[in-house]
């Protein structure tokens, strides 16, 4: 089977970008990804366009911008997962050797205000205003605090660790530092999770370029970014193992690689405790120790697993079906050592994982 | 006098002036003995469809909560709202609102008992009810000058 590389990534920075449409947005994205692959629209045989709330047909939108080729567009929508779902599907694509180019191009204008208003209206859980992502995820927290001890602080300090990496990404939608003090005085939205514990809302746009390595190889010279695993899994019932424990083992026997042998990750950060939960789901610590893994700094850029050296998506932001392709540009400009003044040291894999609304988890491996 | 309904019918059974003995109608299926709720037609573990409506027991106990200062775009009921997860001794976990105490008197791991309460007014002035629960040692009068 041919092995999928990442031949070029680009992104449309994030922020609020009221004059901006987001097919423009994201078709200045895959430009950018399409010249790091030195390639032109041209030579691409299938797109996938991944967004959750642009509306009908958006993927033929960006794509009419960059040229009116009759290819096939698919557009891509899987919560918070989009845009690693869509990465997924390019990377079976090539593997079984369905074609050998694709672009993957993910992006979001998104609304103000909690991410909410999610699911199907009327159902019980609507109705009962249980459908608001940083109370899904503060249930989370307060059964992580009661059960290991976690604390406050140590959930302050993923918001800290992430706006700081986050000054150094020009891609980012906020360049400014925090402090634990900071993120302890601002408002509570979903007890014990404050406003600066939960990403913003965010425009942007993020593209890759996945190829078989023979045809990446016609436009230039590379090295490359291998996609080495790709998974996808929803809930099961009683969710045990939890979503983002079955998608990293899948992930881990694709690539032949354990959780000891990443280099860094680009993790679901939409709420500080997230992060905290995921570290243990995908192996970087033991059940419970997720607090203390950041407050000992082994998740900064200079620790022994980097965790969101981009910012994650509480500083870089979270425009939903970007977030995934954004992470795969991270974890490429990483591992080719492109990264400027956030770059971790010599990177040999990188993982990227999302998580979303309705029991959604993606997580990805690529490396050197 | 504004009428009472139900979230929705078919979730519990109660009788307006004793909200303390509503019950929640669940589903258990037959092949792998795994409760239901709301009630279902196909078994979440096994795919299959014997399943049959039980109606599931009163108490449980509080396996997480939070209090939501902001609710979702739109939304119509008093701010802030407890919601929590509780635990049956069926093993299901229901998620809805907590009720009968102020939210710095909640406690993971207490002994919670079901009732039925005021989730907001709709339109036309009647009152929506919807299972919540309460701390299993609250007194009647505190639930109802809750809800």
């Amino acid at each position: 089977m041919p092995e999928a590389v990442i031949a070029g990534v680009g992104m449309h920075k994030c922020g609020r970008h009221p004059g901006k449409s987001f097919s423009v947005m994201a078709a200045e994205a895959a430009v950018r990804a399409l010249d790091d692959a030195g390639m032109n629209f041209g030579d691409i045989q299938a797109v996938y366009a991944s967004h959750v709330m642009q509306g009908a047909s958006a993927g033929q939108a960006v794509c009419q911008h960059l040229g009116m080729t009759g290819i096939p567009v698919t557009n891509v929508e899987n919560a918070c997962a989009s845009g690693s779902t869509a990465v997924r599907q390019a990377f079976i694509d090539v593997t079984y050797g369905v074609y050998e180019s694709v672009l993957v191009v993910g992006f979001e204008k998104m609304r103000q205000g909690v991410i909410g208003g999610i699911g199907e209206e009327n159902t019980v859980s609507a109705e009962l205003g249980l459908n608001v992502m940083p109370a899904l995820y503060a249930l989370k927290a307060n059964e992580h605090m009661h059960r290991y001890g976690t604390t406050r602080e140590q959930m302050a300090m993923v918001a800290v660790k992430n706006h700081l990496n986050g000054c150094y990404n020009p891609n980012a939608h906020f360049q400014k530092e925090l402090t634990v003090e900071e993120v302890l005085a601002s408002r509570l939205i979903c007890d014990p999770l404050r406003l600066l514990e939960c990403c913003p809302t965010s425009d942007g746009a993020a593209a890759a370029i996945v190829c078989s390595e023979r045809r990446a190889r016609r436009h230039n010279p590379g090295p490359f970014v291998y996609v080495a695993g790709a998974a996808l899994v929803s809930e099961i019932y009683g969710d045990d193992p939890d979503v983002t424990s079955r998608a990293a083992k899948i992930a881990y026997e694709m690539a032949g690689l354990g959780p000891a042998e990443i280099d860094l990750a680009e993790v679901h950060d939409a709420f500080s405790i997230g992060e905290i939960l995921h570290y243990e789901s995908l192996g970087f610590c033991a059940p419970g120790e997720g607090g203390r893994l950041v407050e000992t700094g082994r998740t900064a850029i200079n620790g022994d697993i980097p965790v969101n050296p981009s910012g994650g998506l509480q500083s870089r932001g979270h425009p939903l079906g970007m977030t995934g392709v954004a992470q795969v540009c991270e974890v490429a400009w990483q591992l080719r050592g492109q990264a400027g003044r956030r770059q971790v040291k010599g990177p040999q894999t990188g993982l990227t994982h999302t998580q979303g609304f309705g029991g959604v988890c993606a997580v990805t491996i690529l490396k050197r | 006098m504004s009428a009472i309904k139900p979230l929705q019918e078919g979730l519990f059974h109660f009788s307006a002036d004793r909200p303390e003995e509503a019950v929640l109608i669940g589903s258990r299926c037959r092949r792998c003995v795994k409760f239901f709720f709301p009630r279902r037609q196909i078994c979440a573990c096994c795919c299959g469809k014997d399943l049959e409506e039980v109606i599931l027991s009163r108490e449980g106990t509080l396996k997480t909560y939070t209090v939501v200062h902001q609710g979702p775009p739109g939304w119509k009921g008093p701010l802030p709202y407890i919601i929590g997860e509780v635990r049956l001794s069926e093993g299901v976990v229901i998620t809805t609102h907590l009720t009968g105490y102020r939210p710095e008197n909640v406690r993971i791991g207490e002994k919670m008992r079901l009732t039925v309460g005021v989730l907001r007014e709709d339109g036309e002035g009647n009152r929506v009810m919807a299972h919540m629960f309460r701390p299993a040692g609250a007194d009647r009068e505190e639930v109802t000058a809750g809800a």
